[in-house]
């Protein structure tokens, strides 16, 4: 086991910068997700913590080792690709000792390691199959098991549950969480699903364009987004955003809604992005007038497509809702839970 | 439906009739071995016949014949490992290291086979006449390597294309060297690629006349030209030289048959992905 520090990490392809300077550091045991829309430079930047990719400035340090000019097997890390990389031409039991073989551990030894992690993960009974005969989620756990044979000090995952149906995903998620909680080894974990990152994470880190929108704890990032990027990626369905303008009372669109405004001081004029979660809108007797547009009713919760002004919002609410599209509701919501930003940097304006 | 039963029929025809001229010759020839020079040349041709082996003991008994089957089966070899070392290095590198030029590369060894051999072999001769070394093998090995490699190395650039890469970086990872991961992943899983294309580039040099007929005359001799030897002055042993190319032929056959196997493919099946 051992603590992943990134100092300054850029990578560039010629003239076309990836990363621009990646800066964080992961503590020993910590579990941290790497979350951003595709092409953010997650991937780049978990492989080259693998040593797939080189390094085009800062420094990787793995423990208190710089391992920048290091060859992949020297890293003692372990990844788990999205395509699961199976060897096709081994058996199961095989491609989980491929590793020990390479570093000429006893036979004896190879057994127990592979063995131990075939009991961790359940294969036991697929040893001795070919990865053509396995379905997807135990292709999936035989990946995750050729990993763990090694004991490495780090564990990257690379979008591993991407290629899963749902039902198997949720299911492969809490698992991935049980064995951290189990073995305790530092892992990294790329990620497009801000679900899977906000369930899995001790935490979080939002990238776009190859630059750190924020790092922080799941919850941290859900309740205090330092900008309207993290706050429209983190949380499903995601936040409403309205534009408009500070008005003597309140906030105010250009078509006229008003809206409470919990902003102190004098901001007349000032332009601003209102950002208010679905989840944290109700059905009110006095509110915000709304059209209904669409109603979803998905058994536990309703989600509510309504329009504000001349703005489709979504709503989500915990209860039964007897509404039809075309009916007009009343849509109150806490001061509180309201969140503000510059329309111009996308910068949270603190309150 | 209709247009399908069309199509099947079509196609049906089409393969017997290239599957007849394909296989045609050959079994004539295979016939023709098996005859006597008199029973050879009657019209209409006899289809049933009692098969006699003059014409095969005749044949191995030619002074040279022997001689020209170890030579050919010798340069051929040479020729198939130095084309699939060379060919192997220069194909991982171009398909995995993207490196500037790489296409232009490749394209470059495409251009190499435009031009006619038979533009080429009066320099090459005299070249080989001023180092001395006609009638010798290297010579041959050389040219035939020079007219193979473009081949080998465009054949498996493809299959190394085909073996996704992650394989081999999950391999590195895992604590191979990058040599490792080639010889214990890429290479196993590319063995109808390797068998395919060491069919092309042995068959490419067994089959070659004209610059074994310009650059040997006795001692390095291949198979091909030994046959050709059969037309002679007094006309045409016609039961011999249908011997002796059924004889060249038979290495390819059986090597060609063997491979078929892995050349069929689908080993990379379950590899990646569900």
């Amino acid at each position: 086991m051992a603590s992943v520090a990134i100092d300054g990490v850029k990578k560039s392809y010629g003239a076309a910068n990836i990363l621009h300077g990646i800066d964080i550091d992961i503590a020993d045991g910590e579990f941290v997700t790497l979350v951003g829309p595709s092409g953010c430079g997650k991937s780049t930047l978990l492989r080259m913590i693998a040593g797939l990719e080189g390094i085009s400035g800062g420094a990787i340090r793995i423990g208190d080792r710089v391992v920048n000019d290091l060859a992949p097997k020297d890293r003692d890390v372990a990844m788990v690709f999205q395509s699961y990389a199976l060897y096709p031409h081994m058996t199961v039991y095989e491609n989980m000792a491929f590793s020990m073989k390479l570093r000429n551990a006893s036979a004896a030894e190879t057994k127990e390691a592979v063995d131990r992690a075939a009991r961790i993960l359940g294969l036991e009974p697929l040893l001795q199959r070919q990865p053509k005969q396995l379905s997807g989620g135990q292709r999936q756990r035989v990946a995750m098991g050729r990993a763990l044979v090694r004991n490495p000090k780090v564990f990257l995952f690379d979008e591993p549950l991407s290629n899963l149906d749902a039902k198997l995903r949720v299911q492969m998620r809490a698992e991935i969480k049980a064995l951290h909680l189990r073995l305790g080894t530092t892992i990294v974990y790329v990620t497009h699903d801000q679900v899977e990152a906000m369930t899995m994470a001790d935490r979080i880190v939002v990238m776009q364009d190859g630059r750190i929108e924020q790092v922080g704890r799941p919850l941290d990032l859900y309740d205090n987004p330092a900008n309207r990027f993290v706050a429209s990626f983190i949380g499903s369905p995601s936040m409403n955003f309205i534009e408009g303008k500070a008005g003597a009372d309140g906030f105010e669109t250009p078509t006229g809604v008003r809206l409470p405004l919990p902003l102190a001081g004098d901001n007349s004029g000032r332009s601003i992005t209102y950002g208010i979660r679905p989840e944290h809108l109700r059905l009110d007797n006095v509110g915000i007038p709304a059209r209904v547009v669409l109603v979803e009713p998905m058994g536990s919760e309703t989600q509510v497509i309504a329009r504000i002004g001349e703005q489709d919002i979504s709503c989500l609410f915990r209860e039964r809702v007897a509404i039809a599209p075309g009916d007009t509701i009343q849509l109150g919501l806490a001061l509180d839970q309201v969140r503000l930003f510059d329309p111009e940097s996308g910068k949270a304006i603190k309150h | 439906m209709k247009s399908s039963l069309w199509t099947k029929a079509a196609l049906t025809i089409l393969t017997a009739v290239a599957g007849t001229l394909t296989v045609f010759p050959v079994l004539w020839m295979i016939m023709v071995s098996l005859k006597t020079q008199n029973t050879a040349l009657r019209f209409p041709p006899d289809y049933l016949f009692i098969p006699v082996f003059d014409a095969y003991s005749a044949v191995l008994a030619k002074t040279g014949f022997i001689t020209g089957l170890m030579n050919s089966l010798i340069i051929s070899i040479i020729t198939l490992v130095l084309c699939l070392g060379f060919g192997l290095l220069a194909a991982y590198s171009i398909s995995r290291f993207k490196f500037r030029g790489a296409q232009a590369v490749l394209f470059g060894m495409l251009m190499t086979r435009i031009f006619p051999p038979v533009a080429l072999i009066t320099p090459y001769f005299l070249n080989v006449q001023w180092l001395g070394m006609q009638d010798t093998m290297p010579p041959l090995i050389v040219a035939y390597m020079a007219l193979n490699l473009p081949l080998a190395v465009w054949m498996l650039k493809g299959y190394f294309d085909a073996i996704p890469e992650e394989l081999e970086q999950c391999a590195m990872v895992d604590g191979a060297t990058r040599w490792q991961a080639v010889t214990k992943v890429t290479l196993p899983l590319m063995g109808p690629g390797l068998a395919a294309t060491s069919v092309f580039v042995f068959v490419g040099s067994w089959n070659e006349f004209l610059f074994a007929l310009t650059l040997t005359s006795r001692q390095s001799r291949t198979l091909p030209t030994v046959v050709a030897e059969f037309v002679g002055d007094t006309g045409i042993e016609w039961p011999q030289i249908m011997a002796a190319s059924t004889i060249a032929l038979a290495p390819v056959l059986i090597a060609t048959f063997i491979l078929q196997r892995h050349i069929a493919g689908g080993m990379t099946a379950g590899a990646v992905k569900g």
